[in-house]
């Protein structure tokens, strides 16, 4: 503890300090980890009822997660949820950087115009108008929906962070590349995308991240099953209990060795979050990146 | 928050050169053709998919019939405003609305402080970081994640908690559907989600200070919690207050995503909020109309409440939000 050595002394605030830390640590990661001690322990396992299953698996089996894996719905579940988070981040963050880009220089009426996109940001006609609107433009039941309904392929707080960033590169850039002949599309491809790169990235993981977890526009807007994305399977699965999608999900084996309800549903939970929390490490950083960026400076 | 991103100054100092420019407008139009063309399809998609809907905010005053049209609808004026007042079931909504966004300004947005606070208190910056980064996780799981997370661990047959307190003898409860643990419950859960992610902010405000205030109140005799007193806490108040009143601002949505993922006929009485009773009238139950009139309401005290906290903002000497 050399740091601790200028003066300082570890006294009982730091113990309890510590202590809240590790305490307020294992409250997120304990629940994870006992998910997945319930997912890969047996029926005959749990069925004895002891305490151990709190620190380790009772017995050890991944058909759980086999169970789960057998239905179809996970797949195209997945499918949706992927499918719009690469098509719809990509499509978001081009159409918001161009935006942004625009906002960032000078053109005439550039007030009234952000004007324009940040009213909706504090008044919008609510969940019905946008509703009808949807069904009135035929995106119920169109996977399409998943793309181009707000607040994803433009959302003005997003756009209004990549125009700040296109705002801090120098004029001078641009205005060489004018006098070499080059035009604004030119210019914002090869020149501000890549000097923009750690805002667009910063924006697409957030946009990213959106649309991973998004589930209500698929619930309200997506009448087919076979449409909706994982999490509105899970969702229906555990939140709603739904009776059929678990006996369909047992019948998958005989009964004696058939996981217990428990360990389907823990399987579940686990699966639709392993893709995030096998990239948040890795990302994490830019993530905090982009709130300062947004929030502090901004 | 909010001074650059979304305070225009530059475009302020501009006003000028804009007057000039007018005179050959089309000049420059056809200057930054390009410019324009990158802002038209936002242009299209904000008047599709925003402006329209603000227009479809008529159907409130109209008894709207899905054969008939927005158009074809006829004028009902404020009749679904007067039932809306009339009816006990709005003023629970709009009670639990109020209670629990004052709630989780109460609990939830104090609780990115004190976690910020006690951060850096920490000696140890590997454990500091670990600590951050394990605690910013759940922000980035959906409330369906969470919701089926907490319906597992809290379920009154199977779940862990459960299997504790009858462990030690305590009669199972079922957290989620009894009224009194159902608030509770719903502000753990938030702070739970959001105390890592709402910390960020203002420990980049705490390491913004200038350390020679610190060395000033060391030689001054101060000890750490003076100096958290005297030092931090005045050095970061600008932040406070500003994301407090954008707190109030925000106030109207409790929380729909949660709540949604978390309520049930049973606790309707304290968790049923204005959004999730606008779903329900709306969308289950096809009361276009009325249930536009409740969300206008709510938008409109959404709107209200964001004026004056950014006057309020502007007054406090930062810059707002226009």
């Amino acid at each position: 503890m050399a740091i601790v050595g200028k003066k300082n002394r570890f006294t009982l605030f730091d113990y309890l300090n510590y202590m809240f830390m590790i305490g307020l640590s294992l409250s997120v990661i304990y629940p994870i980890l006992y998910l997945f001690f319930l997912s890969v322990s047996t029926r005959e396992g749990l069925a004895q009822a002891s305490s151990s299953i709190l620190i380790w698996p009772q017995g050890f089996s991944w058909s759980a997660y086999q169970a789960f894996m057998h239905q179809s719905y996970i797949y195209t579940g997945y499918a949706y949820t992927i499918g719009r988070t690469v098509i719809g981040t990509f499509l978001a963050v081009l159409f918001m950087s161009l935006a942004g880009y625009a906002l960032a220089k000078y053109i005439p009426y550039k007030k009234s115009i952000t004007f324009f996109f940040i009213f909706t940001m504090f008044f919008n006609g609510g969940l019905i108008p946008t509703y009808l609107l949807i069904k009135n433009i035929g995106l119920i039941n169109n996977p399409l929906v998943y793309i181009l309904a707000p607040p994803f392929l433009y959302n003005t707080f997003y756009m209004l962070i990549l125009r700040n960033f296109f705002m801090t590169i120098p004029d001078s850039l641009e205005e060489s590349a004018k006098m070499d002949g080059a035009n604004d599309l030119r210019i914002f491809f090869t020149i501000m995308v890549p000097l923009a790169a750690p805002a667009i990235a910063t924006i697409s993981l957030w946009v990213a991240v959106n649309h991973w977890n998004s589930w209500f526009d698929s619930i309200i807007y997506m009448q087919s099953a076979d449409k909706q994305v994982i999490q509105v399977h899970i969702r229906r699965l555990i939140i709603e209990q739904s009776a059929a999608m678990m006996s369909s999900t047992a019948s998958f084996f005989d009964k004696s060795n058939a996981p217990t309800g428990e360990s389907t549903k823990a399987a579940a939970i686990l699966i639709t979050m392993i893709p995030i929390l096998c990239v948040y490490p890795f990302v994490q950083r830019f993530f905090v990146k982009g709130v300062v960026m947004g929030a502090v400076k901004g | 928050m909010g001074n650059t991103v979304l305070n225009n100054k530059i475009g302020h100092s501009q006003v000028p050169v804009y007057i000039k420019h007018k005179k050959n407008l089309s000049k420059e139009l056809i200057k930054n053709k390009y410019l324009y063309l990158f802002l038209l399809p936002a242009f299209l998609w904000f008047i599709i998919f925003y402006y329209v809907p603000i227009y479809g905010v008529t159907i409130a005053f109209k008894d709207y019939s899905l054969t008939k049209g927005i158009l074809g609808s006829s004028w009902v004026g404020f009749d679904h405003f007067e039932r809306m007042f009339k009816s006990p079931e709005f003023v629970r909504v709009f009670r639990n609305t109020i209670v629990i966004a004052f709630l989780k300004l109460l609990f939830v947005y104090t609780s990115g402080i004190f976690l910020a606070l006690a951060l850096s208190e920490l000696f140890h910056d590997k454990f500091k970081k670990i600590v951050q980064s394990i605690t910013y996780l759940p922000h980035f799981l959906s409330w369906v994640i969470i919701g089926s997370i907490m319906v597992e661990l809290l379920s009154p047959s199977s779940g862990l908690v459960n299997y504790i307190i009858m462990a030690f003898g305590g009669k199972p409860i079922y957290f989620l559907a009894e009224t009194n643990w159902f608030i509770p419950i719903l502000i753990l859960s938030d702070v739970w989600q959001s105390i890592g992610w709402g910390s960020i902010i203002y420990l980049a405000a705490i390491a913004g200070v200038d350390p020679q205030m610190y060395e000033a109140a060391t030689v001054d005799g101060a000890g750490r919690f003076m100096k958290l007193w005297h030092v931090t806490l005045p050095s970061i108040a600008n932040v406070i207050i500003i994301m407090m009143i954008f707190n109030i601002g925000n106030m109207m949505n409790a929380g729909f995503d949660q709540i949604f993922n978390l309520y049930n006929p049973a606790v309707y009485e304290v968790a049923d909020i204005i959004d999730t009773y606008v779903y329900r009238v709306g969308l289950v139950q096809m009361n276009f109309s009325f249930s536009t009139a409740v969300g206008l309401f709510k938008n409109a005290i959404g709107l209200i409440l964001v004026l004056i906290v950014n006057r309020l903002a502007n007054r406090f000497g930062q810059t707002g939000l226009w």
